[in-house]
């Protein structure tokens, strides 16, 4: 069973400055990278305006193919498979979905100064009120977990407030799971949600079961080979753990290391060789990953969010920063990191045609 | 002692042991399941000052380890690790008047002496490998230690020079003897047990005796017995001249069919009574002694018990009641004189009459008023002392028809024996002090008829009373430590001493007597602590190895 955790009440961000991010959002414009959003007028017909190269995300039933195989001999070679598509745009857009994952295992609520759970909660709570004034439809997808009821998808009523965002993602967050179903992927709910156009954003630590990563990287695939677009979100705190394991110069120190694990108990020495070897491994672990995902062996900023934990001492020298600013570290750590993050203002930046 | 330090040792080993136990810190990952298993923290022994962690099982080992060191505390007395393990046997052999009863096999101090050779062969074992150490002492009105070399040669040859002694026994010496005997001797021979041979059943107390483990050999078989008790002197109260000797006779067990007293008179008569018992065993025989000198007693048949069958007592010739008369009226002195029982003198009196409170003195004083007369007006008698001898066979209504002289205001120191009005004026008639011994009497004897029997029976109620005080040789003495042998008027009739009834009861196992420490096979307590500290280790070493549990 999860613990219960409870989502912190003051979010990092007031809803003015979030009403400032995402005008700021939808003014810019940057080359050779487009907007999740278009430019959308409500009307009763479709009337064509003219061609627009395909971004990932567009509708493919608008992709008009004889004008695409037309553009294909302009293409230059090594470019990507979808840059000769064209898009047929029309003065009226079809809503936009955005399905916000949520890994909330027992891994995502550690480290305990500052659970990534806490992290992906403001995340989701923050693209999911951001979403709802583009008036996007915004679905809160709980990832792991499989129950009977309808907590594992959430699709949130329009205008819906910040405190009604916050109560659907405690009910997900709540929900009492076996320690069986705890770690089985929630997917199956999500397949008729997933239709284009859907921003498919993922929010994980990639600590789960190598198996469960796998579904998850071929669904990610499949995802992806239809030009959904799909943001995974990596949280990885391993730094900030690392730094509480590093030992002093030439000295061993002896932990007993406690946390989500599946097997014995683990304490002994730990010097700079385990953590390498304990580095090395979660690399490995989170390759397989990336790979039946299809991403590259990098984290790509423009396509990825890559958010990684400070050390101990970094975290502490914030800690004593933040006094005068009124923020909590927490809260000024997630705000560096969404402000920071180009892929996250791309959800909702328009085209302005 | 040795075990002890074993266990303390252990106790600070594993103190010192969890002390080099690597300090593991806590730590919560998200990442665990990726840490496999660990090198071990320390690969070789790494002592850091500090306190031990509490670790469960470690806490559980300390506790097991504790209760052990418990269970060898609680094991009394401490023994010496540096000394080799001896037993020291303390006897104690009673050597009263008693132990010459004749029972089955011989007397009782043949059977005690039985008793301890057993006891002897008990520890031969012990003895042969020299592990054994005696200690000899004797007690009947007293305690005595018997020097000898504390070796089984040395003690038998102590034991045959026992004997019996005509004395009593006093059972209070072994009780007074529990730590002071045993500190004395804590050199020559340790004692680790007392053993006490005697024909008197253990009494209560003596499982409260603490020096040592105690053994009470009781070898006393119930026989008959039948003797004298006790002779009393039947003396005339004024002259205080022997008159009879009052013998009370007593048997033990059934009574003899046909008991004659023997008795040798001092002029070598002799002559014998026969003795009848009451229902309670007991018979009192009243004889007459007209002589001054030794009379002799015996009993026949005696019984198994011989030294209350015969007595002596000296009868003393008849003294004379020495009185110092300071009133004027002679004329009743004179005639106590003629008498033959009285002589008047100032020397050592042991009676004085006066006439006055202050010439009572520290001398049994006799305080004579002026006297008696026909009362005319009213007498009221209001206080009397009913059991005061004085006022003995007096006819107190008859007071109240003379007027008798009073003492008005008595000294504080008298109590009023009779008391009462005159015309209305208060007046004491008869009072008398304790201490020295006065009396105050209305008058002399005088007057006839019930005046003269009144005022003669108070007259001499007192002055027998006051002459009562005085001191007579006693018939016969006792034999006493001083003086432990029958010797003329010097008898052995020590209480309760021909007794030889008493149920059989002896105390302590004869398993005792061993090198080990006795108490443990006395305390149980100390085996339930150990059964408790391995249950805890099994606990401790059982949880340990079961798969998966993390326990530490």
């Amino acid at each position: 069973m999860p613990e219960q955790y409870s989502l912190w009440s003051d979010s990092p961000f007031s809803l003015a400055d979030l009403e400032r991010y995402r005008v700021r959002a939808h003014r810019n414009q940057r080359a050779l990278m487009m907007g999740a959003h278009v430019q959308r007028r409500r009307g009763a017909s479709l009337e064509f305006r003219e061609f627009t190269p395909y971004i990932v995300g567009d509708d493919m039933r608008h992709i008009d193919w004889r004008a695409s195989a037309r553009n294909l001999a302009r293409q230059f070679p090594g470019a990507v498979p979808t840059a000769h598509l064209l898009m047929r745009r029309f003065e009226a857009e079809e809503k936009f979905k955005l399905i916000i994952s949520v890994d909330m295992r027992a891994t995502m609520r550690l480290p305990e100064h500052l659970p990534k759970l806490q992290i992906a909660a403001w995340l989701a709570e923050t693209l999911a009120w951001l979403g709802q004034r583009s008036e996007d439809v915004v679905m809160l997808h709980r990832l792991f977990g499989q129950s009977r009821n309808q907590s594992g998808l959430i699709q949130l009523m329009p205008r819906a407030s910040w405190q009604n965002i916050r109560e659907l993602l405690q009910k997900q967050c709540d929900e009492e799971l076996t320690a069986e179903t705890e770690e089985l992927l929630n997917l199956r709910i999500l397949e008729r949600h997933l239709p284009p156009p859907a921003v498919w954003v993922v929010i994980s630590d990639s600590y789960s079961a190598q198996e469960s990563l796998l579904e998850l990287g071929a669904r990610i695939t499949r995802a992806r080979d239809g030009l959904r677009w799909v943001v995974p979100v990596d949280l990885d705190s391993w730094t900030y753990e690392r730094s509480l394991l590093i030992p002093p110069k030439d000295r061993t120190r002896a932990f007993r290391i406690k946390g989500p694990m599946r097997q014995g108990v683990k304490q002994g020495k730990v010097d700079r060789g385990v953590l390498e070897q304990i580095e090395r491994d979660i690399e490995t672990h989170k390759q397989v990953f990336r790979k039946r995902a299809g991403l590259p062996h990098k984290n790509d900023p423009n396509n990825e969010v890559y958010w990684e934990w400070e050390t101990q001492a970094e975290w502490e020298k914030r800690a004593a920063n933040q006094k005068q600013s009124g923020l909590s570290p927490e809260q000024s750590f997630f705000q560096d990191r969404f402000k920071a993050s180009r892929v996250l203002e791309r959800l909702f930046m328009r085209d302005r045609l | 002692m040795m075990v002890v330090a074993i266990v303390v040792g252990l106790m600070l080993g594993r103190v010192i042991l969890q002390m080099a136990q690597p300090r593991y810190e806590d730590v919560h990952l998200s990442a665990a399941g990726f840490f496999k298993n660990l090198p071990a923290a320390q690969d070789r022994f790494n002592l850091r000052l500090g306190p031990p962690v509490p670790t469960r099982s470690f806490v559980i080992q300390m506790l097991a380890l504790g209760l052990i060191l418990w269970a060898v505390l609680s094991l009394e007395p401490f023994e010496n690790p540096f000394q080799a393990r001896r037993l020291g046997i303390r006897l104690l052999v009673d050597t009263s008047g008693s132990m010459r009863t004749q029972q089955q096999n011989g007397t009782r101090m043949t059977a005690a002496l039985r008793e301890i050779e057993t006891i002897i062969q008990t520890v031969r074992q012990a003895d042969e490998q020299g592990a054994v150490c005696w200690q000899l002492d004797t007690f009947d009105l007293e305690l005595e230690i018997v020097p000898f070399d504390h070796t089984t040669v040395g003690l038998r040859d102590a034991l045959a020079r026992l004997k019996p002694r005509a004395l009593g026994t006093d059972l209070n010496l072994l009780r007074a003897s529990d730590e002071k005997q045993v500190s004395e001797d804590v050199v020559a021979c340790p004692i680790t047990h007392i053993v006490v041979v005697t024909d008197q059943p253990a009494p209560d107390w003596a499982a409260q005796m603490q020096a040592a483990p105690l053994l009470w050999r009781d070898i006393a078989q119930p026989v008959e017995n039948f003797g004298l008790r006790e002779i009393q002197a039947i003396r005339n109260q004024l002259t205080g001249v022997v008159n009879k000797a009052q013998l009370e006779l007593i048997a033990y067990g059934a009574k003899p069919v046909e008991t004659k007293l023997d008795i040798r008179t001092p002029n070598g008569k002799m002559e014998t009574l026969s003795v009848e018992w009451f229902e309670d065993n007991t018979a009192t025989v009243t004889y007459p002694l007209t002589d001054p000198g030794a009379y002799s007693f015996h009993l026949a048949p005696g019984g198994a018990y011989d030294l209350d069958d015969a007595a002596t007592i000296n009868v003393q010739s008849a003294p004379q009641v020495r009185v110092d008369w300071q009133l004027p009226d002679r004329t009743l002195l004179t005639r106590l004189e003629q008498s033959g029982g009285w002589s008047q003198t100032k020397v050592d009196p042991d009676v004085r009459v006066v006439s006055d409170f202050a010439q009572a003195d520290t001398v049994p004083s006799l305080i004579v008023g002026n006297g008696y007369a026909i009362a005319s007006g009213e007498i009221q008698i209001e206080n009397f002392f009913e059991p005061s001898p004085i006022l003995a066979d007096l006819n107190l209504d008859v007071a109240e028809k003379f007027r008798m002289a009073g003492a008005e205001n008595p000294p504080q120191d008298f109590e009023i024996i009779l008391a009462g009005r005159t015309d209305g004026a208060q007046a004491v008639w008869v009072a008398e002090r304790a201490n020295p011994p006065a009396i105050y009497v209305p008058g002399l004897p005088t007057g006839q008829d019930e005046l003269n029997r009144f005022s003669t029976t108070v007259f001499f109620n007192a002055l027998r009373r006051l002459l009562n005080v005085r001191a007579f040789s006693p018939l016969y003495t006792l034999t006493s430590v001083a003086q432990p042998e029958i010797a003329g008027s010097r008898v052995a009739l020590h209480p309760e001493e021909g007794n030889t009834m008493l149920p059989q009861h002896s105390f302590g196992n004869d398993a005792l007597l061993t090198t080990e420490n006795p108490r443990a096979s006395q305390d149980p307590f100390w085996a339930m602590l150990l059964a408790l500290a391995a249950l805890l280790f099994a606990f401790d070493r059982i949880i340990a190895a079961a798969p998966g549990l993390q326990w530490n």
